[in-house]
Protein backbone atom coordinates (compact mmCIF):
# COMPACT_ATOMS: atom_id res chain seq x y z
CA UNK A 1 0.00 0.00 0.00
CA UNK A 2 1.13 3.58 -1.18
CA UNK A 3 2.66 5.67 1.60
CA UNK A 4 0.65 9.25 2.12
CA UNK A 5 1.73 11.62 4.03
CA UNK A 6 -0.67 13.28 6.57
CA UNK A 7 -0.27 17.54 6.49
CA UNK A 8 1.63 17.03 9.95
CA UNK A 9 4.06 14.43 7.98
CA UNK A 10 5.16 17.55 5.57
CA UNK A 11 4.90 20.36 7.93
CA UNK A 12 7.53 18.58 9.97
CA UNK A 13 9.49 17.85 7.11
CA UNK A 14 9.50 21.15 5.30
CA UNK A 15 10.62 22.54 9.37
CA UNK A 16 13.30 20.01 9.85
CA UNK A 17 14.90 20.95 6.26
CA UNK A 18 13.94 24.68 6.77
CA UNK A 19 17.63 26.74 6.70
CA UNK A 20 19.75 23.22 7.00
CA UNK A 21 21.86 22.11 4.32
CA UNK A 22 22.13 18.56 5.54
CA UNK A 23 19.88 16.03 7.46
CA UNK A 24 20.91 12.55 8.71
CA UNK A 25 17.75 10.49 9.53
CA UNK A 26 19.47 7.58 11.77
CA UNK A 27 15.84 5.47 11.23
CA UNK A 28 16.23 5.55 7.64
CA UNK A 29 19.96 4.96 7.14
CA UNK A 30 20.39 7.92 5.41
CA UNK A 31 21.47 11.60 5.20
CA UNK A 32 20.43 14.28 2.84
CA UNK A 33 22.34 17.23 1.03
CA UNK A 34 20.00 20.08 -0.12
CA UNK A 35 20.53 22.57 -2.89
CA UNK A 36 17.40 24.41 -1.45
CA UNK A 37 17.38 27.01 -4.58
CA UNK A 38 17.37 24.63 -7.12
CA UNK A 39 14.57 22.25 -5.03
CA UNK A 40 17.24 19.18 -5.43
CA UNK A 41 18.61 16.68 -2.93
CA UNK A 42 21.21 14.30 -2.79
CA UNK A 43 21.28 11.59 -0.76
CA UNK A 44 24.00 8.72 0.96
CA UNK A 45 22.49 5.51 2.38
CA UNK A 46 22.80 2.40 3.62
CA UNK A 47 22.96 0.01 0.56
CA UNK A 48 21.66 -2.68 2.73
CA UNK A 49 18.77 -1.55 4.75
CA UNK A 50 16.78 -3.04 6.87
CA UNK A 51 12.88 -3.26 6.40
CA UNK A 52 12.77 -0.20 9.29
CA UNK A 53 15.04 1.51 7.44
CA UNK A 54 13.15 0.96 4.08
CA UNK A 55 10.07 2.17 5.12
CA UNK A 56 11.73 5.40 6.88
CA UNK A 57 13.80 6.24 3.99
CA UNK A 58 10.55 5.86 1.61
CA UNK A 59 8.18 8.05 4.11
CA UNK A 60 10.97 10.83 4.17
CA UNK A 61 11.83 10.40 0.33
CA UNK A 62 8.13 10.59 -0.30
CA UNK A 63 7.62 13.37 1.68
CA UNK A 64 10.41 15.41 0.11
CA UNK A 65 8.96 14.39 -3.45
CA UNK A 66 5.67 16.44 -2.28
CA UNK A 67 7.30 19.34 -0.74
CA UNK A 68 8.40 19.93 -4.38
CA UNK A 69 12.41 18.70 -4.09
CA UNK A 70 13.63 15.93 -6.15
CA UNK A 71 16.36 13.73 -6.19
CA UNK A 72 19.67 14.62 -8.17
CA UNK A 73 22.08 11.85 -6.68
CA UNK A 74 21.70 8.96 -4.43
CA UNK A 75 24.68 7.15 -3.32
CA UNK A 76 24.47 3.67 -2.01
CA UNK A 77 26.74 3.28 0.80
CA UNK A 78 27.95 -0.21 0.59
CA UNK A 79 29.36 -2.20 4.27
CA UNK A 80 27.68 -0.03 6.82
CA UNK A 81 24.93 -0.55 8.67
CA UNK A 82 23.43 2.65 10.31
CA UNK A 83 23.77 6.19 9.60
CA UNK A 84 26.44 6.25 12.64
CA UNK A 85 28.95 4.23 10.57
CA UNK A 86 27.78 5.57 7.53
CA UNK A 87 28.90 8.96 9.09
CA UNK A 88 32.35 7.49 10.28
CA UNK A 89 33.29 5.31 7.45
CA UNK A 90 32.18 8.06 4.14
CA UNK A 91 32.51 11.37 6.06
CA UNK A 92 35.11 10.66 8.58
CA UNK A 93 33.06 11.53 11.55
CA UNK A 94 34.90 10.53 15.13
CA UNK A 95 32.84 9.15 18.20
CA UNK A 96 32.46 12.49 19.88
CA UNK A 97 31.49 14.08 16.43
CA UNK A 98 28.64 11.98 15.82
CA UNK A 99 27.63 12.21 19.18
CA UNK A 100 27.22 15.68 18.78
CA UNK A 101 25.72 15.79 15.48
CA UNK A 102 22.72 13.60 17.09
CA UNK A 103 22.32 15.70 20.03
CA UNK A 104 22.50 18.38 17.73
CA UNK A 105 19.87 17.18 15.61
CA UNK A 106 17.34 16.49 18.65
CA UNK A 107 17.94 19.96 19.87
CA UNK A 108 17.03 21.04 16.31
CA UNK A 109 14.10 18.73 15.74
CA UNK A 110 10.71 20.86 15.48
CA UNK A 111 8.20 20.77 17.87
CA UNK A 112 5.37 17.93 17.10
CA UNK A 113 3.47 16.37 19.58
CA UNK A 114 3.76 12.95 18.60
CA UNK A 115 7.17 12.84 19.30
CA UNK A 116 6.46 13.94 23.32
CA UNK A 117 6.74 10.50 24.55
CA UNK B 1 -2.53 3.30 -18.78
CA UNK B 2 -5.37 0.79 -18.95
CA UNK B 3 -7.32 1.18 -21.72
CA UNK B 4 -10.72 1.71 -19.66
CA UNK B 5 -8.56 4.91 -18.32
CA UNK B 6 -7.57 5.71 -21.96
CA UNK B 7 -11.27 5.92 -22.92
CA UNK B 8 -11.83 7.97 -19.77
CA UNK B 9 -9.38 10.57 -20.96
CA UNK B 10 -10.98 10.47 -24.18
CA UNK B 11 -14.37 10.79 -23.06
CA UNK B 12 -12.85 13.65 -20.86
CA UNK B 13 -11.66 15.47 -23.90
CA UNK B 14 -14.42 14.60 -26.55
CA UNK B 15 -16.81 16.21 -24.22
CA UNK B 16 -14.93 19.23 -23.51
CA UNK B 17 -14.63 18.69 -19.79
CA UNK B 18 -11.49 20.21 -18.81
CA UNK B 19 -9.65 21.30 -15.69
CA UNK B 20 -8.59 24.94 -14.66
CA UNK B 21 -6.60 24.34 -11.35
CA UNK B 22 -8.84 22.56 -9.24
CA UNK B 23 -12.20 23.32 -11.15
CA UNK B 24 -13.65 22.91 -14.16
CA UNK B 25 -12.60 24.80 -17.70
CA UNK B 26 -16.07 25.21 -18.20
CA UNK B 27 -19.97 23.81 -17.56
CA UNK B 28 -21.28 23.74 -21.18
CA UNK B 29 -21.13 19.57 -21.16
CA UNK B 30 -23.43 19.74 -18.06
CA UNK B 31 -26.50 21.20 -20.09
CA UNK B 32 -26.57 17.88 -22.08
CA UNK B 33 -28.09 15.28 -20.10
CA UNK B 34 -27.07 12.18 -22.07
CA UNK B 35 -23.15 13.65 -21.06
CA UNK B 36 -24.24 14.05 -17.83
CA UNK B 37 -25.78 10.90 -17.26
CA UNK B 38 -22.72 9.16 -18.84
CA UNK B 39 -20.53 11.11 -16.62
CA UNK B 40 -22.69 10.48 -13.23
CA UNK B 41 -22.28 6.53 -14.30
CA UNK B 42 -18.93 6.63 -14.95
CA UNK B 43 -18.17 8.31 -12.07
CA UNK B 44 -19.83 5.76 -9.72
CA UNK B 45 -19.10 2.76 -11.81
CA UNK B 46 -15.58 3.35 -10.74
CA UNK B 47 -16.31 4.70 -7.16
CA UNK B 48 -17.53 1.03 -6.95
CA UNK B 49 -14.56 -0.36 -8.78
CA UNK B 50 -12.50 1.20 -6.07
CA UNK B 51 -13.79 0.01 -3.53
CA UNK B 52 -12.52 -3.34 -3.96
CA UNK B 53 -9.16 -3.83 -2.92
CA UNK B 54 -7.67 -5.50 -5.52
CA UNK B 55 -8.49 -3.68 -8.40
CA UNK B 56 -7.10 -0.26 -6.27
CA UNK B 57 -3.72 -3.22 -6.54
CA UNK B 58 -4.06 -3.66 -9.50
CA UNK B 59 -4.80 0.04 -11.23
CA UNK B 60 -2.22 1.80 -8.86
CA UNK B 61 0.93 2.08 -10.90
CA UNK B 62 -0.95 3.15 -13.88
CA UNK B 63 -4.15 4.93 -13.76
CA UNK B 64 -4.68 7.83 -15.53
CA UNK B 65 -4.99 9.55 -11.74
CA UNK B 66 -5.37 13.08 -13.65
CA UNK B 67 -8.31 11.76 -15.33
CA UNK B 68 -9.90 10.30 -12.63
CA UNK B 69 -9.97 13.40 -10.32
CA UNK B 70 -11.52 15.39 -13.09
CA UNK B 71 -14.44 12.55 -13.69
CA UNK B 72 -14.63 13.24 -10.01
CA UNK B 73 -14.99 16.96 -10.01
CA UNK B 74 -17.31 16.46 -12.94
CA UNK B 75 -19.39 14.98 -10.98
CA UNK B 76 -19.79 17.01 -7.83
CA UNK B 77 -20.83 18.98 -10.13
CA UNK B 78 -24.15 17.32 -10.36
CA UNK B 79 -24.59 15.61 -7.18
CA UNK B 80 -26.44 17.10 -4.95
CA UNK B 81 -24.11 19.32 -2.33
CA UNK B 82 -24.72 16.78 0.84
CA UNK B 83 -23.84 13.84 -1.79
CA UNK B 84 -20.26 14.99 -2.61
CA UNK B 85 -18.97 11.97 -0.30
CA UNK B 86 -19.71 9.58 -3.07
CA UNK B 87 -16.84 10.76 -4.92
CA UNK B 88 -14.70 10.74 -1.97
CA UNK B 89 -12.98 6.96 -3.38
CA UNK B 90 -12.24 8.39 -6.72
CA UNK B 91 -10.57 11.22 -4.81
CA UNK B 92 -8.71 9.21 -2.34
CA UNK B 93 -7.36 6.91 -5.27
CA UNK B 94 -6.64 9.44 -7.89
CA UNK B 95 -3.74 10.74 -4.60
CA UNK B 96 -2.35 7.39 -4.18
CA UNK B 97 -1.70 7.07 -7.52
CA UNK B 98 -0.12 9.97 -7.91
CA UNK B 99 2.11 9.49 -5.11
CA UNK B 100 2.57 6.13 -6.02
CA UNK B 101 3.66 7.29 -9.52
CA UNK B 102 5.32 10.00 -8.23
CA UNK B 103 7.96 8.10 -6.19
CA UNK B 104 8.97 5.92 -9.59
CA UNK B 105 9.66 9.11 -12.05
CA UNK B 106 11.00 10.77 -8.55
CA UNK B 107 9.32 13.80 -9.12
CA UNK B 108 5.55 15.08 -7.65
CA UNK B 109 3.69 17.90 -8.67
CA UNK B 110 2.43 19.92 -5.66
CA UNK B 111 -0.37 21.36 -6.69
CA UNK B 112 -1.74 18.06 -7.61
CA UNK B 113 -1.45 16.76 -4.11
CA UNK B 114 -2.81 19.66 -2.29
CA UNK B 115 -5.71 19.63 -4.90
CA UNK B 116 -6.50 16.41 -3.80
CA UNK B 117 -6.23 17.17 -0.04
CA UNK B 118 -8.79 20.14 -0.42
CA UNK B 119 -11.35 17.89 -2.47
CA UNK B 120 -10.40 14.72 0.59
CA UNK B 121 -11.39 17.30 3.29
CA UNK B 122 -14.73 18.05 1.09
CA UNK B 123 -15.79 14.45 0.83
CA UNK B 124 -14.65 13.53 4.36
CA UNK B 125 -16.16 16.13 6.13
CA UNK B 126 -19.47 15.63 3.87
CA UNK B 127 -18.97 12.14 4.73
CA UNK B 128 -19.35 12.10 8.10
CA UNK B 129 -21.93 14.87 8.40
CA UNK B 130 -24.44 12.27 6.34
CA UNK B 131 -23.98 9.67 8.99
CA UNK B 132 -25.02 12.20 11.63
CA UNK B 133 -28.12 13.20 9.38
CA UNK B 134 -29.16 9.60 9.02
CA UNK B 135 -28.35 8.84 12.61
CA UNK B 136 -31.33 11.53 12.45
CA UNK B 137 -33.77 9.85 10.71
CA UNK B 138 -34.70 6.85 12.46
CA UNK B 139 -38.15 6.08 13.46
CA UNK B 140 -39.01 6.36 16.12
CA UNK B 141 -36.47 8.88 16.70
CA UNK B 142 -33.37 8.04 18.76
CA UNK B 143 -31.73 10.76 20.63
CA UNK B 144 -28.95 8.98 22.21
CA UNK B 145 -28.03 7.77 18.56
CA UNK B 146 -27.70 10.87 17.17
CA UNK B 147 -25.87 12.42 20.28
CA UNK B 148 -23.50 9.44 20.29
CA UNK B 149 -23.05 9.65 16.23
CA UNK B 150 -22.58 13.73 16.57
CA UNK B 151 -19.70 13.26 19.32
CA UNK B 152 -17.47 11.03 16.61
CA UNK B 153 -18.79 13.86 14.02
CA UNK B 154 -17.85 16.77 15.89
CA UNK B 155 -14.16 14.89 16.63
CA UNK B 156 -13.80 14.01 12.65
CA UNK B 157 -14.76 17.27 12.01
CA UNK B 158 -12.27 19.30 14.30
CA UNK B 159 -9.02 16.83 13.23
CA UNK B 160 -9.78 17.67 9.34
CA UNK B 161 -9.99 21.37 10.40
CA UNK B 162 -6.76 20.90 12.16
CA UNK B 163 -5.14 18.97 9.29
CA UNK B 164 -6.49 21.31 6.92
CA UNK B 165 -4.78 24.22 8.95
CA UNK B 166 -1.18 22.45 8.60
CA UNK B 167 -1.98 21.50 4.90
CA UNK B 168 -2.87 25.97 5.13
CA UNK B 169 0.66 26.71 7.13
CA UNK B 170 2.67 24.61 4.59
CA UNK B 171 1.63 26.71 1.75
CA UNK B 172 1.40 29.99 3.48
CA UNK B 173 4.52 29.70 5.48
CA UNK B 174 6.72 27.62 3.42
CA UNK B 175 4.99 27.62 -0.22
CA UNK B 176 7.50 30.29 -1.62
CA UNK B 177 10.27 27.65 -0.87
CA UNK B 178 8.41 25.20 -3.17
CA UNK B 179 8.62 24.32 -6.33
CA UNK B 180 4.81 25.43 -7.91
CA UNK B 181 4.92 26.08 -11.37
CA UNK B 182 3.80 29.43 -10.95
CA UNK B 183 3.32 32.00 -7.79
CA UNK B 184 -0.35 32.13 -8.95
CA UNK B 185 -1.03 28.97 -8.80
CA UNK B 186 0.25 28.52 -4.99
CA UNK B 187 -1.73 31.65 -4.40
CA UNK B 188 -4.87 30.23 -5.61
CA UNK B 189 -4.42 27.09 -3.75
CA UNK B 190 -3.80 29.23 -0.14
CA UNK B 191 -6.93 31.20 -1.16
CA UNK B 192 -9.15 28.11 -1.86
CA UNK B 193 -7.87 26.70 1.54
CA UNK B 194 -8.80 29.66 3.25
CA UNK B 195 -12.06 29.13 1.90
CA UNK B 196 -12.88 26.02 2.47
CA UNK B 197 -11.04 26.30 6.52
CA UNK B 198 -13.60 29.24 6.90
CA UNK B 199 -16.74 27.41 5.73
CA UNK B 200 -16.04 24.69 7.33
CA UNK B 201 -16.14 26.23 10.54
CA UNK B 202 -19.27 27.86 9.49
CA UNK B 203 -20.80 24.34 8.98
CA UNK B 204 -19.61 22.77 12.37
CA UNK B 205 -20.96 25.70 14.35
CA UNK B 206 -24.37 25.77 12.45
CA UNK B 207 -24.36 21.94 13.51
CA UNK B 208 -23.58 22.03 16.69
CA UNK B 209 -26.55 24.41 16.91
CA UNK B 210 -28.69 21.84 15.51
CA UNK B 211 -27.72 19.08 17.53
CA UNK B 212 -27.12 21.13 21.10
CA UNK B 213 -30.71 20.40 22.68
CA UNK B 214 -30.24 16.74 22.08
CA UNK B 215 -26.66 16.85 23.92
CA UNK B 216 -25.92 15.47 27.68
CA UNK B 217 -24.08 18.09 29.92
CA UNK B 218 -21.06 15.67 29.39
CA UNK B 219 -21.21 16.10 25.59
CA UNK B 220 -21.96 19.31 25.94
CA UNK B 221 -18.62 20.26 27.91
CA UNK B 222 -16.65 18.17 25.61
CA UNK B 223 -17.63 19.63 22.56
CA UNK B 224 -17.19 23.17 23.64
CA UNK B 225 -13.81 22.34 24.72
CA UNK B 226 -12.96 21.13 21.47
CA UNK B 227 -15.10 23.98 20.13
CA UNK B 228 -13.15 27.14 21.87
CA UNK B 229 -9.37 24.64 21.11
CA UNK B 230 -9.60 24.71 17.57
CA UNK B 231 -11.74 27.23 16.59
CA UNK B 232 -9.56 29.71 18.04
CA UNK B 233 -6.63 28.14 16.42
CA UNK B 234 -7.60 28.20 13.53
CA UNK B 235 -9.02 31.68 13.45
CA UNK B 236 -5.53 32.41 14.90
CA UNK B 237 -3.56 30.44 11.95
CA UNK B 238 -5.77 32.12 9.71
CA UNK B 239 -5.64 36.03 10.67
CA UNK B 240 -2.63 37.18 9.21
CA UNK B 241 -3.44 36.20 5.62
CA UNK B 242 -7.44 36.61 6.17
CA UNK B 243 -6.90 40.34 7.31
CA UNK B 244 -4.66 41.83 4.72
CA UNK B 245 -5.47 39.64 1.32
CA UNK B 246 -8.71 40.99 0.05
CA UNK B 247 -12.08 42.14 0.70
CA UNK B 248 -13.71 38.71 0.35
CA UNK B 249 -11.47 37.28 2.84
CA UNK B 250 -11.53 39.99 5.58
CA UNK B 251 -15.65 39.86 5.54
CA UNK B 252 -15.24 35.96 5.80
CA UNK B 253 -12.96 36.41 8.79
CA UNK B 254 -15.19 39.28 10.49
CA UNK B 255 -18.17 36.80 9.73
CA UNK B 256 -16.78 33.85 11.42
CA UNK B 257 -15.23 36.17 14.27
CA UNK B 258 -18.91 37.54 14.91
CA UNK B 259 -20.55 34.05 14.50
CA UNK B 260 -18.20 32.43 16.71
CA UNK B 261 -18.85 35.74 19.21
CA UNK B 262 -22.45 34.74 18.89
CA UNK B 263 -22.21 31.30 19.36
CA UNK B 264 -19.98 31.50 22.66
CA UNK B 265 -21.98 33.99 24.16
CA UNK B 266 -25.03 31.92 23.58
CA UNK B 267 -25.09 28.86 24.89
CA UNK B 268 -21.65 28.83 27.10
CA UNK B 269 -19.20 30.87 28.98
CA UNK B 270 -18.82 33.94 26.40
CA UNK B 271 -21.98 35.94 28.16
CA UNK B 272 -18.85 38.56 29.64
CA UNK B 273 -19.06 39.63 25.97
CA UNK B 274 -21.30 42.43 25.54
CA UNK B 275 -24.64 42.77 23.36
CA UNK B 276 -23.00 45.71 21.80
CA UNK B 277 -19.67 44.05 21.10
CA UNK B 278 -21.14 41.23 18.82
CA UNK B 279 -23.60 44.05 17.43
CA UNK B 280 -20.54 46.04 16.56
CA UNK B 281 -18.65 43.03 15.43
CA UNK B 282 -21.38 41.94 12.61
CA UNK B 283 -21.88 45.21 11.31
CA UNK B 284 -18.25 45.33 10.44
CA UNK B 285 -19.01 41.89 8.93
CA UNK B 286 -21.97 43.27 6.80
CA UNK B 287 -19.89 46.52 5.61
CA UNK B 288 -23.43 48.05 4.66
CA UNK B 289 -21.75 51.37 3.53
CA UNK B 290 -19.03 49.87 1.16
CA UNK B 291 -19.54 49.81 -2.65
CA UNK B 292 -18.60 46.07 -2.74
CA UNK B 293 -18.14 43.79 -5.82
CA UNK B 294 -21.65 41.43 -6.43
CA UNK B 295 -19.60 38.58 -5.71
CA UNK B 296 -18.11 40.55 -1.91
CA UNK B 297 -22.06 41.66 -1.55
CA UNK B 298 -22.93 37.77 -1.62
CA UNK B 299 -20.20 37.10 1.13
CA UNK B 300 -22.27 39.47 3.86
CA UNK B 301 -25.13 37.77 3.09
CA UNK B 302 -24.44 35.18 6.20
CA UNK B 303 -23.56 37.94 7.75
CA UNK B 304 -26.72 39.96 7.27
CA UNK B 305 -28.61 36.57 8.51
CA UNK B 306 -26.60 36.63 11.64
CA UNK B 307 -27.10 40.08 12.49
CA UNK B 308 -30.72 40.35 11.63
CA UNK B 309 -31.83 37.48 13.67
CA UNK B 310 -29.60 38.37 16.51
CA UNK B 311 -31.22 41.23 16.69
CA UNK B 312 -34.28 39.78 16.80
CA UNK B 313 -33.27 37.60 20.02
CA UNK B 314 -32.21 40.29 21.88
CA UNK B 315 -34.88 43.04 22.83
CA UNK B 316 -32.31 45.26 23.48
CA UNK B 317 -31.50 45.76 20.10
CA UNK B 318 -35.11 46.58 18.93
CA UNK B 319 -34.34 49.97 17.53
CA UNK B 320 -31.66 48.63 15.22
CA UNK B 321 -34.17 45.53 13.82
CA UNK B 322 -35.16 48.01 11.13
CA UNK B 323 -31.95 48.94 9.60
CA UNK B 324 -30.95 45.65 9.71
CA UNK B 325 -34.20 44.57 7.76
CA UNK B 326 -33.07 47.70 5.47
CA UNK B 327 -29.90 46.16 4.77
CA UNK B 328 -30.52 43.02 4.52
CA UNK B 329 -32.55 43.60 1.51
CA UNK B 330 -30.35 45.98 -0.03
CA UNK B 331 -27.78 43.10 0.25
CA UNK B 332 -29.72 40.50 -1.18
CA UNK B 333 -30.65 42.95 -4.38
CA UNK B 334 -26.63 43.84 -4.78
CA UNK B 335 -25.41 40.41 -4.32
CA UNK B 336 -24.61 38.46 -7.10
CA UNK B 337 -27.17 35.55 -7.62
CA UNK B 338 -24.30 32.67 -7.21
CA UNK B 339 -24.58 29.31 -4.76
CA UNK B 340 -26.64 29.64 -1.86
CA UNK B 341 -28.12 32.75 -2.89
CA UNK B 342 -31.45 31.49 -3.19
CA UNK B 343 -31.03 30.10 0.73
CA UNK B 344 -29.82 33.63 1.97
CA UNK B 345 -32.78 35.54 -0.03
CA UNK B 346 -35.38 32.35 1.68
CA UNK B 347 -34.06 32.14 5.00
CA UNK B 348 -33.56 36.65 5.85
CA UNK B 349 -37.04 37.08 4.28
CA UNK B 350 -38.38 34.23 7.11
CA UNK B 351 -36.66 36.71 9.72
CA UNK B 352 -38.16 39.22 8.16
CA UNK B 353 -41.75 37.59 8.54
CA UNK B 354 -41.01 36.56 11.92
CA UNK B 355 -41.54 32.57 10.60
CA UNK B 356 -39.45 30.22 12.04
CA UNK B 357 -36.49 28.55 10.78
CA UNK B 358 -35.33 24.91 10.84
CA UNK B 359 -31.77 24.24 12.44
CA UNK B 360 -31.39 21.12 10.22
CA UNK B 361 -32.23 22.95 6.95
CA UNK B 362 -30.16 25.77 7.86
CA UNK B 363 -27.25 23.20 8.40
CA UNK B 364 -27.73 21.38 5.40
CA UNK B 365 -28.01 24.53 2.80
CA UNK B 366 -25.35 26.39 4.54
CA UNK B 367 -22.83 24.11 6.31
CA UNK B 368 -20.87 23.42 2.88
CA UNK B 369 -21.09 26.31 0.67
CA UNK B 370 -19.94 29.78 1.47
Amino acid sequence: MTYIPTAQDLYWTVQSIHQKNSWGIPSAGSIYFFDHSNHRFKVYTVAEKSEKQMNFFTGTYTNLLLLGYTESNRILCPGVKSTKELLMNFFQFSDDEVERAYVKGIEMRPEDPRFDE
Amino acid sequence: MSSADGDLAEFLRGHNIESDGNGLANFDWAQDETIGNEVYRRALALSMNILNEEYRNDNEASADYKSIKLLGIACLQLLPKLEAHLMDPLFRFAHSAFVNQSMHVGVADVEFDHQCRGLLLKTELCQSYNALRNSMNETPPMPQLVAGVFMIHVNTCFERISDSITAFKILYEHGEKMNFQSSESKDELIFQRALQISQSIRGIVLQIEMVLPLLQPDQIKETIELAQKNITSALESLHPYMVGNSSLTFILQQTSFAQVGIFFRKFFDGSNLGINSVQEQLNRACLDGEALEPQDKYATLFAQFLRLRFCQEHPELKQDEANAIHQSQKALEEAMKMRSYNSYDDFLNRLINNEPINSIQLSDELSFSI
